[in-house]
């Protein structure tokens, strides 16, 4: 069951929420319990049988969690140890163990078929049980199965933490029913539907087209190729930031505050930055439990680049099996430690608008090469649109292909040499004109969290903006605005699409 | 504003539009799964639904079934009946049908008739091999859903499929076929349903049978498609081998055609590799392949579409089939494999 599908807007939200609120009435276990048979429910909607695999790895997980409160600090850490490592393994079984088999005999390697939401709870309850070697307290079964199941972040996210919504769940406040944060969780809620329905699948047949052209080695222009990086920044960063907005905001029905996970990062003025706004709850995640470990106690330059680019690799690893995600994590390190280095040198100099602009520009355009790493099938797909942006695309098409092109061409509007030369056979003019909006919305409208003024978990930088009379609060116009926005995306939910971060 | 006023008014709209929604589809009913009936029959018709409604309505009285594609729509039940000793044909002769739903309403119909202590005699099965390596339309929207009965999917989820979609393509065809029915009417046509109007456009032409009036042969293309390099071929000869095994197994009869081709449609394909796809299908099954006749296939008479023929080629394949007289022009129309 996805977010925007209408059987999950209108039959099992509702009833979540309501069953939620009645049985907190009766008592606050009672609510807890309701709500992770609800969150296993909307699991098991995918996939039934497949709703054993969370539920075993709970179990699992909180029986160590007690083991390790009981043993000494020796065992305690050896535990830790097996539970983290257990954890991987069951990840690797499901994602990586054909794309490891095809590194050793050299075949090539399938897409895999991970069971939804793996990737996500593993790294969550491989936090949780360093929390606990640290804490040495346990909470209860039904709150800690909760934690790991509610819903919202289920699937994809935010990456919860204990020391956040672990202390939520044991407040009883957070269990009265809040019209504040239902009015709040609903505006955020259909801000989301807004920004993947209306934004990021309006971009997606384009940039498939282009990446699944790519993919087949048919010719690509030069400017279709570097469009589409854009445009597939864009797509994923509406998709996912929408996604996360939704899984905020249906987090505020059950009066829970889950953390940002975005924080417009296409607007970051340089890569550190990007990694501060983009993934929030992942990148931080990584910097506890990866590099900070692998930092401490050596202060050198040369172990902290390498710890840093250990990281990032496993965060480009922790996104799917395959040599193009080690690339994009190898490749993001490499961009972060350049930046470091830069900053380094210069020093702390002023800083006027023009060196700012190209400071964005240059991390902007970087960023968004890395993206093709990101979404092209393979090395050689990459190899191709990365051959295709250096110039050495080719091949005009004999006909304009996309039928509004067609359209724009017989009236006048545009110029079938212009369309030929610049976009080939697999972009196109509107393609274009999607990508120009999607950036620009990104570039120079409020982000979703700056306009409700939504702070948990927000990002170490300083990337909100004055908004005056745009900030929300609940009134009659706000109401209409939303509602609009609501209608607006409530005639798209009949095309219903996957969010891009289901798979991972 | 309170928040709570805010919340109450945000669900409030948001429900009415689902009510909205929902209560069109009942009104409307565009795949004509619920039967409200308010509005004549839907070009975007449910017709997997619809024929096995019509097949539960007098079960007993089948002991035969048609299966194929749109293309088998011009095959008469009662036509069928009377080449194929008496046998009472159950249609199952649905858009984008392949042999994914032919195995799973073989199924159905099998467990069905052992419910009941009946049998089944014969199924007749037109194949259109040029579809082969193509994943099949079937379940990808609304109107090509299978009922649950033969899906095996919960029937909640069919009906709550068919209540909750949203879709102004469907509504918007289905009343504007609604009023052309209604103008129709009012000006004294026979015919009410979408399915009277298709069955008009299936009727004989001026064609004449007797004469294959030959087209000129279309422009050679530069790239073919391979049918078996397709990414569903094999599992769709395997899904073939499973359909054959239970006729064998339930001692039913198989009558398998192999559809012609118009040249156009042909000419998309790799000539060496269709042969391959009709010999890999003919190993599995004995069939009649009514590719090879260039004569009906450069002939544009025969053919409503590149996609779908005639009933005169109908005729004329029951008749080389079964056995009857041919005109000598039609004498190596289709070839009996292996």
């Amino acid at each position: 069951m996805l977010f925007n599908s209408p059987e999950f807007i209108f039959l099992f939200l509702p009833f979540a929420v309501v069953l939620h609120f009645a049985l907190a009435r009766w008592s606050m276990e009672a609510a807890v319990v309701g709500t992770t048979m609800s969150s296993l429910l909307f699991y098991a909607w995918w996939n039934p049988p497949f709703v054993l695999l969370p539920i075993v790895s709970i179990v699992a997980n909180f029986w160590l969690a007690r083991r390790m409160v009981d043993a000494d600090q020796r065992n305690a850490k050896r535990l830790l140890v097996f539970g983290i490592v257990a954890n991987v393994l069951v990840l690797c079984y499901y994602k990586y163990a054909d794309f490891l088999l095809s590194i050793v005999d050299g075949h090539k390697a399938a897409a895999p078929n991970v069971p939804l939401a793996l990737s996500f709870t593993t790294f969550v309850q491989i936090a949780y049980l360093v929390h606990v070697h640290k804490r040495r307290k346990l909470p209860g079964f039904k709150r800690y199965a909760l934690f790991v199941a509610f819903f919202p972040h289920l699937i994809a996210g935010p990456i919860v933490r204990w020391s956040n919504l672990g202390q939520q769940l044991s407040d009883p406040v957070r269990y009265r029913l809040d019209w504040d944060n239902i009015a709040l969780g609903l505006t955020i809620f259909t801000f989301g539907l807004a920004k993947k329905l209306l934004i990021a699948d309006q971009l997606s047949p384009h940039v498939a087209g282009l990446f699944d052209a790519a993919a087949r080695g048919d010719p690509i222009m030069g400017a279709a190729a570097w469009i589409v990086c854009f445009a597939f920044s864009a797509q994923i960063y509406f998709d996912f930031s929408g996604y996360s907005d939704m899984a905020v905001g249906l987090g505020l029905l059950f009066n829970f505050r889950l953390p940002i996970n975005f924080a417009a990062p296409l607007r970051a003025p340089n890569i550190s930055d990007v990694w501060r706004r983009w993934h929030i709850t992942l990148a931080r995640l990584a910097r506890d439990l990866i590099y900070v470990p692998l930092c401490l106690g050596h202060s050198g330059t040369l172990r902290r680049s390498l710890s840093l680019m250990l990281t990032m690799v496993v965060i480009g690893v922790w996104h799917g099996a395959g040599w193009t995600f080690v690339l994009w994590g190898f490749y993001n390190g490499a961009l972060l430690l350049i930046a470091q280095a830069w900053q380094k040198l210069r020093g702390p100099g002023r800083r006027t608008a023009g060196r700012r602009l190209f400071g964005w520009l240059l991390t902007f355009t970087t960023f968004c090469i890395g993206a093709v790493l990101f979404r092209a099938a393979d090395i050689d797909t990459t190899w191709h649109l990365i051959k295709a942006m250096s110039g050495f695309g080719d091949a005009m098409t004999a006909t304009v292909t996309h039928p509004l092109d067609e359209w724009g061409v017989k009236n006048g509007f545009i110029s079938e040499t212009f369309v030929r030369t610049w976009f080939g056979t697999t972009w196109s003019m509107v393609g274009t004109v999607w990508t120009v909006a999607a950036v620009a919305i990104a570039l120079f409208v409020p982000d979703t969290m700056e306009i409700v003024n939504y702070r948990e978990g927000d990002a170490q930088s300083d990337w909100r903006r004055p908004l005056g009379n745009l900030a929300w609060r609940v009134s009659p116009i706000a109401l209409a605005i939303t509602i609009v926005l609501f209608a607006a995306v409530f005639f798209r939910l009949g095309f219903v699409s996957e969010f891009l971060y289901y798979q991972f | 504003m309170q928040s709570r006023t805010y919340a109450i008014l945000m669900a409030v709209v948001g429900f009415a539009l689902f009510v909205v929604v929902v209560a069109t589809n009942l009104i409307i009913d565009p795949q004509h799964v619920f039967g409200t009936g308010l509005l004549p029959r839907s070009p975007n018709a449910n017709d997997r639904y619809e024929r096995l409604h019509a097949y539960k309505a007098a079960p007993q009285r089948y002991d035969g079934l048609i299966f194929g594609s749109s293309r088998a729509v011009s095959f008469s039940p009662d036509e069928l009946a009377r080449w194929v000793n008496g046998v009472s044909f159950a249609n199952f002769a649905v858009a984008g049908g392949t042999v994914v739903d032919y195995v799973a309403i073989l199924e159905f119909v099998l467990r069905d008739k052992a419910s009941r202590g009946e049998r089944l005699r014969t199924v007749f099965v037109l194949l259109d091999v040029d579809d082969w390596g193509q994943q099949p339309f079937t379940n990808k929207t609304l109107e090509y859903l299978m009922p649950p009965e033969i899906s095996g999917q919960n029937p909640l989820r069919f009906w709550w499929k068919n209540l909750i979609a949203i879709q102004f393509k469907a509504w918007s065809s289905t009343v504007r076929a609604a009023r052309k029915a209604d103008a129709g009417m009012q000006r004294g046509e026979s015919g009410t349903g979408i399915l009277q109007s298709a069955l008009s456009v299936l009727a004989p032409s001026s064609a004449n049978a007797q004469a294959l009036v030959t087209a000129p042969p279309p422009a050679k293309r530069e790239r073919r498609e391979f049918i078996t390099h397709g990414i569903d071929y094999r599992h769709k000869l395997n899904l073939l081998e499973r359909f054959v095994a239970l006729c064998r197994e339930h001692d039913v009869q198989i009558v398998a055609v192999i559809s012609p081709l118009s040249a156009q449609n042909a000419d998309i394909y790799d000539p060496v590799d269709l042969g391959i796809a009709i010999a890999d299908v003919s190993r599995i099954v004995p069939l009649w392949d009514f590719t090879n006749s260039k004569a009906v296939s450069n002939n544009p008479e025969f053919w409503f579409d590149f996609s779908h023929f005639r009933p005169e080629v109908v005729q004329m394949m029951l008749r080389r089939m079964f056995g009857g007289e041919v005109p000598p022009a039609w004498a190596s129309f289709g070839r009996r494999l292996p």
